[in-house]
This record gives C-alpha cells, structure tokens and sequence, in this order.
C-alpha cells in the first residue's frame, strides 16, 4: 500500500497510509490527514486512489490542490491540476514536507496485454 | 540507403540502425526494408520484439521475414493501385502475426512472445503505414524547413498512435502528458503482432511529397531523445546513414534503457547520399 511520510528536518515523523479512494488532506479536524499549521488551509489538497482501469491490480494514486491560500507542490512544482503521483516525489502542503512512496516497482518490460 | 527509380524523377533514400542501447544486452528490435524493383514498390518495417530473452527478438525477426517473403510473392500480381497495395501488406502483416501466434502455441519459452510494427509502404508519391504497438512515425514536411529556422515550433507530425495503456490514459484525461515519463508502466501495450486473432492494426494512407522526411522509431529511442532535437538534426543533415547514427548516438548518450531504433527515409532530392541497401542483419548492432 502507498504511503505519505510525513518529513520533519528530512526525517520522517508520521506516515499516512493511503488506504482509501479519496483522503482530504488540510487544518480541518475532519481531515483525513490534519496538519495543524496556520500556513495550511482548512481544506488544502486531495488525495484520490483509482484502480487502473487497463491493468489489474495496479492502482493511480492523484493529488490535486483544493483551493489552498499557500499552495501545494509536487518535488517543487505547484499543483495546477489533477496531478498522478510517481514513487519518491516528495509533495510540499504549504511549507511541511511527504514523502510519496508506492509499493509498486517500475516494470520496464515491455508487455502486451489484450482489452475487451 | 537505397535509391529507388521511380518513373518520375524523385528517389527515394533510406537510411537504419538498430541498437541493443545501453541497458540491454540483447537487442529485440529489428529495421529492414527493400525495394520490389519490378513494381517500383519501397518497403520499410521497424518491429520492437517483447516477451522475454529470446522470445522479442524471435517475435521482430520472424515478423520481418514472413511479411518480406509475403510480399514479394503477392508483389508479382500488383495491380498498380493503392487500394490493393494496402491489401497486399494487410495480408503481410495479418500472415506474420499467425507465424508469431503458432510460434507461440508450438514453443513453452516463446508463449509471451509479440512485437510491435510500422510496415512502410511507398509506391509513386502514395505513402501507406501500417501500425501496431508503440513504435512510431513521424512525418518532417518540406515546407517547414524553412519555418524551423526561423522559430522554435515542432517540425513534425506523428502518423501513428500508440496502441499503449499510458495512451488510453491519455485519451480518457485520467493522466497529462507531463505524467508519463514518472508512469512506471508506461511500456504496457493494448495490441502488438502475434497477440490477438484476426490482427488489429492501423491503416493510413498519405501522400509523400518531395523534400518531406519520415522518421519511424521505437520507444527505446523516442522516449529518450527530444523530437525537436531529432527533427532538427534530420533538417540540418538530411537523410543519410551519418544522421541516423547521430540519432542512435543521442539515443545512449542519453541513457536509453531500452533497445534503440531508427529508420530515416528521404523522398526527393533531400537525400544527399547514395549508397546500396543492405540488409538489415548489418543493420543491428
């Protein structure tokens, strides 16, 4: 299961497991993941785990930006949109730090698979 | 390089290589490409093998080798039309993906085995692709040589489109094009040759004008080096054999993970260099 690990002075100090289709991440106590911090908005990001649609057992794991005052960023880029996030990136909520990692590791056979 | 007399007085060029890249040791990939001299017909394929050690490289080289003999038996009753130019390599490609499906059944270590295609086809100015799996085509026009000097706009039109999942995704706006290179199964293909009964595949049909480019290649090289780079290379140089191997070479100086492919083919008085075609057995390194 992929997990958010949360960085203190690049060191992690909580990990979220994203074990649900759609986990609010924001200052609002009904949060899935509550980060007390003034910089932070009530409702800041969304996580949303979808199954892949074309390959079984594989599950896109995408961060949007819902509105925040401060922003969200992916390895220092801003969330524009709906965004599918790749193992390692590290997501900045304002100015506190996550760790993205999936469980999956990169296939680079190639492979053909055969849809109805 | 293969110059091709026409009853008009354009020729057409055709430089390749294949590359096992920088990763692989094995290369799955295969270029080859010909010329029925009788019908004036220029063929050209580019097959991506996948399936395991042996099985890629089987599935690339068995396709080449059913859809060449194919062809030049059905080349000797060519009707002079493009509608039965397109039957005949349909019929090719349709013959090469059973040779793959009963390798297959008949052979335990192969049972994964397929590839990828672009089979060229070109007869008077009448340029036909047919298409399955990643592997691409793009098309450099001549009218744009002119423009890319002077811009920085993309001189390039891709005329195939991926049969891959990270393509659906596409489609469906489930991901952007700035997620697929993070994308780790972005290799997974939705049709290849050798996977499905009858073959589905692409067809189209295009007209090739003079001074204009093709540049066919696998993911190995697309995935590695910028479009932009390449198409600008290709205006600068031409299409030759020295341009492909530059093209090879940006490929793994850029790290390529995967086997690395390219064919270049010239139509009109672009092509600076006349050589013999050889084949494509020369061709991969």
């Amino acid at each position: 299961m992929a997990i958010l690990a949360q960085l203190i002075d690049d060191v992690v100090a909580t990990k979220f497991e994203l074990d649900k289709p759609a986990l609010s991440i924001g200052r609002h106590p009904s949060c899935d993941i509550q980060i007390t911090d003034s910089a932070v908005s009530g409702q800041h990001a969304l996580i949303e785990v979808e199954a892949n649609s074309h390959i079984d057992g594989i599950v896109d794991i995408f961060i949007s930006d819902a509105g925040s005052t401060n922003g969200s960023f992916v390895n220092e880029e801003p969330i524009t949109g709906r965004r599918r996030l790749s193992n390692n990136e590290v997501i900045r909520i304002a100015w506190n730090s996550f760790h993205f990692i999936e469980d999956e590791s990169p296939d680079l056979e190639k492979t053909a698979y055969t849809l109805t | 390089m293969m110059p091709l007399s026409h009853s008009n007085p354009s020729t057409v060029h055709i430089a390749g290589l294949s590359h096992s890249g920088t990763v692989r040791t094995e290369n799955e990939d295969a270029v080859y490409w010909w010329h029925e001299s009788d019908q004036d017909i220029c063929f050209g394929i580019l097959a991506d093998g996948m399936g395991g050690h042996k099985g890629g490289a089987l599935a690339s080289e068995l396709s080449i080798q059913t859809i060449r003999s194919f062809t030049r038996a059905a080349s000797e009753h060519f009707q002079q039309s493009l509608e039965h130019l397109e039957k005949i390599m349909a019929a090719a490609s349709e013959a090469a993906n059973e040779a793959i499906q009963q390798a297959r059944a008949e052979q335990p270590e192969f049972k994964d085995m397929g590839t990828t295609l672009v089979f060229i086809g070109i007869w008077n100015e009448n340029l036909i692709i047919l298409h399955a799996g990643d592997s691409r085509c793009y098309l450099l026009p001549s009218p744009l040589r002119d423009q890319l000097a002077q811009s920085n706009r993309p001189a390039y039109t891709q005329l195939t489109r991926d049969d891959s999942v990270v393509q659906s995704m596409l489609d469906e706006g489930v991901i952007t094009p700035e997620d697929v290179p993070n994308i780790p199964y972005r290799n997974r293909l939705t049709n290849a040759l050798g996977i499905k009964s009858p073959l589905v595949y692409s067809l189209a049909s295009h007209k090739f004008s003079e001074g204009s480019s093709l540049l066919i290649c696998s993911d190995g090289f697309y995935q590695a080096v910028s479009m932009n780079d390449a198409s600008r290379l290709i205006y600068d140089q031409g299409v030759n054999q020295k341009t492909v191997e530059q093209l090879i070479q940006m490929s793994l100086d850029n790290q390529t993970n995967d086997n690395t492919s390219v064919i270049l083919m010239g139509f009109g008085a672009d092509a600076a260099y006349v050589q013999q075609a050889v084949p494509s057995e020369k061709h991969n390194k």
